[in-house]
């Protein structure tokens, strides 16, 4: 008895082999749904892709026609919000890591508001968004209220991912900069930032994601309307709210919303390609020459 | 012009440098990392183009004296200097707040770690230099070559200046941290234990270099390696931790501090007793 207790492996490695297969099967399961997902997506929505449904004017709720109206109240949105939560991001997180510190106060405030705002429904953001932008600040239904709705919800995740790479730059280089007396802008331009870039693309990307995927927020602030906005201070559709438009609302919408769905994961893909580029390119630049 | 330090709690200033010669020198310097002293009353005087070798157990606050004499401690978040440190005739701790960058384009550093950027060998050497000022191409090349040169660099690298730093030998790297250290010119050099990561063909490069240097250079080297020191150093202070607390036990030329120690435990340290 007493041997055969001694053979059998011991009790806390059969159970973490179970959890380990446990968690394996969860993760290879969800892995192959994503995949069928896409597959699916695929399937119904590259026929319908062609250059007529990218620059065609949308017709008969969206049924046919083209999504040009949709693109490009798109392309506003993300663009003013990634180009203006960039910046503001990016100063906060160099501020906090290179003058204030992981400890201080500012940056626990945007690192534990991370987690209540990832758990804040977008409604939410829209209703917030759509009382200071479109009320408040005058603005109305427009694309510029609802990329500033968006920068709300993309600016502390921008900080963290950048923060956290900033903070992963070696001790050592800097110190090596120090002590080669460069100034501290001189640090953090040359030596810092460009070590940093790869984490801070990283965080570029999750906005523009964020970006390029958000309804509900979007709904109250930049609105509905299927039409080809003149102006940021127009209101607008984008991919997403057509997406959704198309699939719940618009009896046989769903081939063009395949097809918009297909066009938002390729649009995705790309955004995140140029990103790699943009930045394996400047640390290239940085670290050659 | 005398050794202070071996008389621990005597107090006294810094004397005047003499005409033409950057001097370093400390006074009753003490530093703490947050709520830890690290350093406790160091006073010593470096001699001017000569090498100091800086011994003492680990945790004896050798590292962190040396970064007080070019103000690197600012980097640590939490750290507080008192006492003086003299460079020239600048109080670098002082109340009218020398700007670190000018001292530090005096005072150049070598790490214990070999720590390139990641950048070309080339662009390791210019980007101080364009920091600094220069920007003529001509006046790059010939300083970046001249840095290299002092530091036997040249022969082995010029002709793939273009590549990677981090693809050079451990001892490579090292000289050309060196030759980075050297290319602005400083009058004094803080070196901390330097060969310690490298191998004994490369430390012997790095201690003839050293020699070589002291001609023009004011030395400062940390090592563990007493054997080293008695290689290269024209004076020796010994540190040792007492409850935490760094303090200079020793200090003289060489030759005295290795055959005639006045201090117990520097006799006990030296003959490995300890
Ligand atoms: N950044 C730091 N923060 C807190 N304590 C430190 C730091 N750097 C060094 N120390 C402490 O200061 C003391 C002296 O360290 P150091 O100067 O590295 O000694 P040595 O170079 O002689 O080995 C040690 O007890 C060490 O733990
Ligand atoms: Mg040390």
């Amino acid at each position: 008895m007493v041997e055969a207790a001694t053979i059998a492996p011991p009790l806390g490695a059969r159970s973490t082999l179970g959890i380990d297969t446990l968690v394996w099967g969860v993760g290879l399961a969800l892995l192959a749904l994503f995949g069928l997902l896409l597959a699916e997506m695929f399937a119904a929505g590259l026929p319908v892709l062609s250059l007529e449904f990218i620059t065609g004017e949308a017709s008969d709720a969206g049924r046919s026609g083209g999504i040009s109206a949709v693109l490009v109240s798109t392309l506003w949105v993300v663009a003013l919000a990634v180009g203006i939560a960039l910046p503001l991001a990016l100063g906060t997180a160099l501020y906090i890591s290179e003058y204030l510190g992981r400890g201080s106060t500012l940056y626990r405030l945007i690192h534990g508001s991370l987690d209540v705002l990832s758990a804040v429904p977008s409604v939410v953001f829209g209703l917030f968004g759509n009382a200071v932008f479109c009320e408040l600040l005058g603005l109305g239904y427009s694309l510029a209220a609802g990329a500033l709705t968006l920068v709300c919800m993309i600016v502390p995740v921008m900080v963290k991912a950048s923060v956290d790479g900033l903070t992963a730059v070696p001790t050592e280089l800097r110190a090596a900069g120090s002590a080669l007396a460069l100034s501290k802008p001189a640090l953090i331009g040359h030596i810092v930032l460009p070590a940093a870039l790869p984490g801070v693309a990283s965080g570029v990307l999750l906005g523009v994601a964020r970006a390029l995927a958000e309804t509900a927020a979007l709904l109250f602030t930049s609105g509905y309307v299927l039409r080809m906005p003149d102006s940021p201070l127009d209101s607008g559709r984008t991919l997403s709210i057509h997406i959704y438009d198309l699939a719940m609302n618009v009896a046989g919408g769903d081939r063009f919303a395949y097809g918009s769905a297909t066009v938002l994961v390729i649009l995705l893909l790309m955004i995140n390609g140029a990103i790699a580029l943009v930045s394996s390119y400047a640390h290239r630049r940085t670290t050659d020459s | 012009m005398g050794y202070l330090g071996d008389a621990m709690d005597q107090r006294q200033a810094c004397h005047e440098p003499a005409a033409g010669e950057i001097s370093l020198c400390t006074d009753q310097l003490c530093l703490s990392y947050g709520s830890k002293q690290a350093l406790e009353g160091v006073s010593l005087e470096i001699k001017p183009r000569a090498v100091t070798a800086i011994i003492g157990p680990s945790g004896s606050g050798k590292s962190s004296f040396l970064c007080c004499l070019n103000r690197l401690t600012d980097l640590t978040a939490g750290s507080a200097v008192s006492g003086q440190v003299k460079v020239g005739s600048t109080e670098i701790y002082g109340t009218q707040r020398h700007d670190p960058v000018q001292l530090r384009r005096q005072v150049g550093m070598v790490f214990q770690r070999a720590n390139p950027f990641p950048f070309s060998i080339w662009k390791n050497l210019a980007l101080p230099l364009r920091h600094h000022g220069v920007r003529d191409k001509q006046q790059l090349r010939q300083r970046i070559e001249s840095a290299l040169q002092r530091v036997g660099l040249w022969d082995e690298v010029s002709d793939r200046l273009n590549t990677p730093a981090g693809a050079l030998s451990g001892g490579q790297q090292q000289r050309l941290c060196i030759a980075r250290a050297l290319v602005l010119e400083p009058s004094i050099l803080l070196m901390d234990e330097p060969c310690s990561a490298l191998d004994p063909i490369s430390t012997q490069r790095i201690e003839r270099l050293i020699l070589e240097l002291k001609e023009r250079y004011t030395i400062v080297i940390v090592t563990h390696d007493l054997a080293q020191a008695r290689r290269i150093a024209d004076h020796v202070a010994l540190f040792w931790s007492f409850e935490g607390k760094g303090r200079l036990i020793e200090y003289g030329p060489a030759p005295q501090i290795f055959h005639h120690p006045t201090h117990e435990l520097t006799g006990a340290y030296l003959a490995g007793h300890i």
